[in-house]
């Protein structure tokens, strides 16, 4: 008895979920401004460049909004937009445009728009002052990474992503997403602690 | 793991990068917790905090995506109604062809008969043929039997001999 009411329940919500993920899929609107802001963060991270990013994002929120009705609901919608959003970082990584701005970007000192965020201190506490610091230099030491290892870095810290998460939306083995895991937090570590000692 | 737990937070102890990274991954700060592993997630956390700020304060001045996407889906669907209307013209005429137009009807008509009756009387249709073939031969016959007539040489040549006759 308990078990069927266990399982009704269970029904029950993932048909509520299912309802309102239809819901905020049916609504482009509503879908811009519930992903928009954690899907600019892992773009603009990802490629450096607000403009650049700003046209990802629209471009992923809009593929997902077309294609809506090919989402399952095997996964969140979180990780389902994440995914577009990779697809089209790796398209425009292969543009010579994109190469451009890669190279811009690496021969000049960081002065995006969210590394200036980060730099601001403003009227921050002290304690809060050295954590700004070292997200800056987090921020710098992406970028050396390949864009792989950036990816899972981010997928992982920064988006809080399972392992398995990752690996569907890199469509990766686990094993190679814990790979270029491990060599991007050494790599990281590196360039944080050696600024650190 | 064990040889870390001596002195937890002492900066600096020293973690392999395998066990950093194991350590940085999982959720709960554990024993073996250095300084250095502390201070990288606290500057995650401040990193993660600080970045979607400014991507919530950007993404605010951002207009409505709803007049791309009804765009969008017109010039997706241009093509595919292009494709929709050469589907059914070929469709149409494909049909029509195959089961005659009304004026491939009349002519349909009129050899179906034709080849029925062929079937029902063939002393009739020799003889119709034979018929047919008698009128191309007497039209033949009548006409000018010089290819060249037909250009209007034969006279011209003829013209020509008579002239050289006069002459002398």
């Amino acid at each position: 008895m308990a078990t069927t009411l266990l399982h009704a329940d269970v029904l029950k919500f993932a048909t509520r979920e299912r309802v309102s993920v239809a819901m905020e899929l049916d609504d482009i609107d509503t879908l811009a401004r519930n992903y928009r802001p954690r899907l600019l963060r892992f773009v603009m991270a990802s490629v450096r460049d607000e403009d650049l990013a700003d046209t990802i994002v629209q471009d992923a929120l809009l593929k997902a909004y077309r294609n809506r009705a090919g989402f399952r609901g095997d996964c969140s919608l979180n990780t389902w937009l994440t995914g577009i959003a990779v697809n089209l970082i790796r398209d425009h990584a292969r543009t010579q445009k994109f190469k451009f701005w890669k190279k811009a970007g690496a021969s000049s000192v960081d002065a995006s728009e969210m590394a200036n965020h980060l730099r601001s201190s403003g009227s921050s506490p002290e304690g809060t002052l050295l954590a700004r610091e070292q997200a800056l230099q987090v921020h710098q030491a992406m970028e050396e990474l390949s864009p792989n290892q950036r990816t899972v870095f981010l997928l992982r810290f920064i988006e809080e992503m399972e392992l398995a998460e990752i690996a569907e939306v890199m469509d990766m083995p686990v094993n190679t997403v814990k790979t270029h895991l491990h060599r991007a937090v050494k790599s990281v570590r590196a360039r944080v602690g050696g600024q650190r000692v | 793991m064990t040889e870390h737990t001596q002195n937890p937070m002492d900066s600096s102890e020293h973690l392999s990068d395998e066990l950093f990274c194991e350590l940085l991954v999982s959720q709960h700060r554990a024993q073996e917790e250095t300084a250095e592993l502390t201070e990288m997630k606290d500057a995650l956390d401040t990193y993660r905090t600080e970045t979607l700020a400014w991507a919530e304060r950007r993404s605010a001045a951002q207009p409505s995506l709803a007049a791309a996407a009804r765009r969008r889906h017109l010039w997706s669907a241009a093509p595919q109604w292009a494709m929709a209307a050469v589907a059914v013209m070929s469709i149409t005429v494909g049909v029509l062809h195959f089961t005659g137009i009304p004026g491939d009807e009349a002519a349909s008509e009129q050899t179906i008969p034709a080849a029925s009756m062929a079937q029902a009387n063939p002393q009739q249709q020799i003889a119709d043929d034979n018929a047919l073939l008698e009128s191309i031969d007497s039209a033949l016959n009548t006409g000018s039997t010089l290819p060249v007539d037909a250009l209007g040489l034969g006279r011209a040549q003829n013209a020509g001999t008579r002239h050289h006759g006069s002459a002398e």
